[in-house]
């Protein structure tokens, strides 16, 4: 297994680790027997199972209700993609939300953003807009210190695995490099976890499943600025392999959850 | 002139080889028997009764509230109600409604009370982001320290940054100790993650006092010496 480099972010840190080699090649064989025997852990409806379950353990997950930091995520992508300049980044959130909240639905009976946006009161609104400029403030920060093009994706890597309710989801926010030395940069705030490096096996694992001849990335890239950390992870068969067992314990925990909370 | 401002007024900054003055005390790696250090040893004199005291918890986090809405430029004057509209929203704050729905309606109405005279401080010194000013709030380091295996730990409040000039500002409700150290040891942290801030103040809303201090060779001295005092003692 590659040990997982954690270093400070300084001057040139993020540009030395664009010197991956190409992304090992994880066989059809392999893909196939992790995703038949996540398929034979029963959920009774649609379940997403990310890095954020693993690098959270055994704790409750609970029933999925959006929150500033929640939707910060996803509105701050919206944001950067119309929008790459500090001071108009505002004016770009007003534009997002205002089409998203333009075809919202009930509250009460939709769980979409847009809906939920169009619930909030001023004050609710202004915090949200708080945490979502935050993190299009940071992740810009980030992106400017790589001398190389970094390219925002518009979404995380998905993968319905058949045969079952679960929904894969691998998070990153931006992607360097060409699709066989792809580096995967994933932009967060506060401080890395004691299981950060797990999570990041993990996004790095989904990113394998979902390509479709099974490469995985030359290296996942979690940069923390608050904290001024950065941990690298270059996924070789081993950590794929250790990403694998960590999601099907997480999914054996809420499939065991749901189980108890049938009965 | 807002504090804002103030904090991004050049100054002669830093001078010396940072890299090679902190190589000897800083480096990032595993922490065998860590030893936290903070800027502040304890509560000043004086304010320990108000710092333990629930309200003033409550008030705290809700100034940290007011300090989002204000960084995000969102428009909105927040009145206290706002405050926990906003609160409610967000994971990190969820628990101030809860804690204020708890209160009985006395000290209710004396938190907003106190609360609208510590907004009234900030806002007036604070007064409205220029857009040119890029804010971070909350930004906490942690950086590993080389000898006794300790690590400093710092949270600044609110960070602004302009064309090279950054300033880190501590916002308190508790009146100030005018103490140098725990500014040196704020500057000194955002230093050790590559950063060059140009101004570390602390703010009370409580008495509107600001302490300043440029972020120069001295003081980045004083914080090596602080930290180097705060390991031997330890």
């Amino acid at each position: 297994m590659n040990p997982a480099l954690i270093v400070s972010l300084r001057e040139g840190t993020l540009d030395s680790l664009l010197t991956g080699t190409p992304g090992f090649e994880l066989g059809s064989d392999r893909r196939r027997a992790f995703l038949e025997r996540l398929a034979d852990l029963p959920v009774p409806e649609r379940t997403l199972l990310d890095s954020f379950r693993v690098e959270r353990g055994p704790r409750d997950v609970g029933p999925f209700s959006w929150s500033a930091e929640k939707a910060a995520r996803r509105l701050s992508t919206d944001v950067l993609r119309r929008e790459t300049r500090v001071r108009h980044l505002g004016a770009a959130f007003d534009e997002v939300v205002h089409s998203l909240t333009r075809l919202a639905g009930d509250p009460r009976t939709t769980r979409d953003l847009g809906s939920w946006l169009a619930s909030l009161t001023p004050g609710a609104l202004a915090m949200v807009r708080s945490r979502a400029l935050h993190r299009a403030q940071l992740t810009l920060g980030v992106v400017a210190r790589f001398s190389h093009p970094v390219t925002m994706t518009p979404a995380d890597s998905y993968l319905s695995v058949t045969r079952s309710r679960w929904l894969l989801r691998g998070q990153r926010d931006a992607v360097i490099g060409d699709t066989d030395h792809r580096i995967l940069l994933r932009v967060r705030p506060g401080s890395p976890s004691r299981s950060a490096v797990r999570g990041l096996r993990v996004d790095a694992l989904i990113d394998t499943l979902v390509n479709p001849s099974g490469q995985a990335p030359a290296r996942m890239v979690g940069v923390w600025p608050e904290s001024g950390l950065v941990i690298g992870v270059e996924p070789a068969l081993d950590d794929l392999r250790v990403a694998a067992r960590d999601l099907l314990r997480a999914a054996r925990l809420v499939s065991d959850s749901a189980h108890q909370n049938a009965a | 002139m807002t504090i804002i401002e103030q904090l991004l007024q050049p100054s002669p900054g830093l001078t010396h080889d940072i890299d090679a003055d902190l190589r000897d005390v800083l480096s990032l790696g595993p922490a065998t028997n860590p030893l936290v250090i903070t800027p502040r040893l304890s509560p000043p004199r004086g304010v320990i009764e108000l710092a333990d005291s629930r309200r003033a918890r409550l008030r705290g986090r809700l100034v940290e509230v007011w300090l989002s809405l204000w960084a995000a430029r969102s428009g909105v004057r927040p009145t206290v109600k706002d405050l926990l509209d906003a609160a409610g929203v967000s994971d990190q704050y969820r628990d101030v409604v809860e804690s204020f729905s708890s209160l009985d309606p006395d000290s209710r109405a004396r938190l907003v009370a106190d609360l609208r005279s510590h907004l009234s401080v900030l806002d007036g010194l604070l007064g409205a982001p220029s857009p040119s000013v890029a804010i971070d709030l909350d930004v906490r380091r942690r950086v590993v320290l080389a000898h006794g295996g300790g690590e400093l730990r710092v949270r600044v409040d609110v960070v602004v940054s302009r064309q090279g000039q950054r300033g880190l500002l501590d916002v308190t409700t508790s009146p100030l100790d005018h103490q140098i150290e725990p500014l040196a040891l704020t500057a000194l942290a955002d230093v050790a993650v590559g950063r060059r801030p140009t101004r570390v103040a602390q703010l009370s809303t409580a008495t509107g006092d600001v302490h300043w201090i440029d972020v120069d060779d001295a003081l980045l001295d004083l914080a090596l010496a602080t930290l180097r005092q705060r390991s031997e003692v330890a």
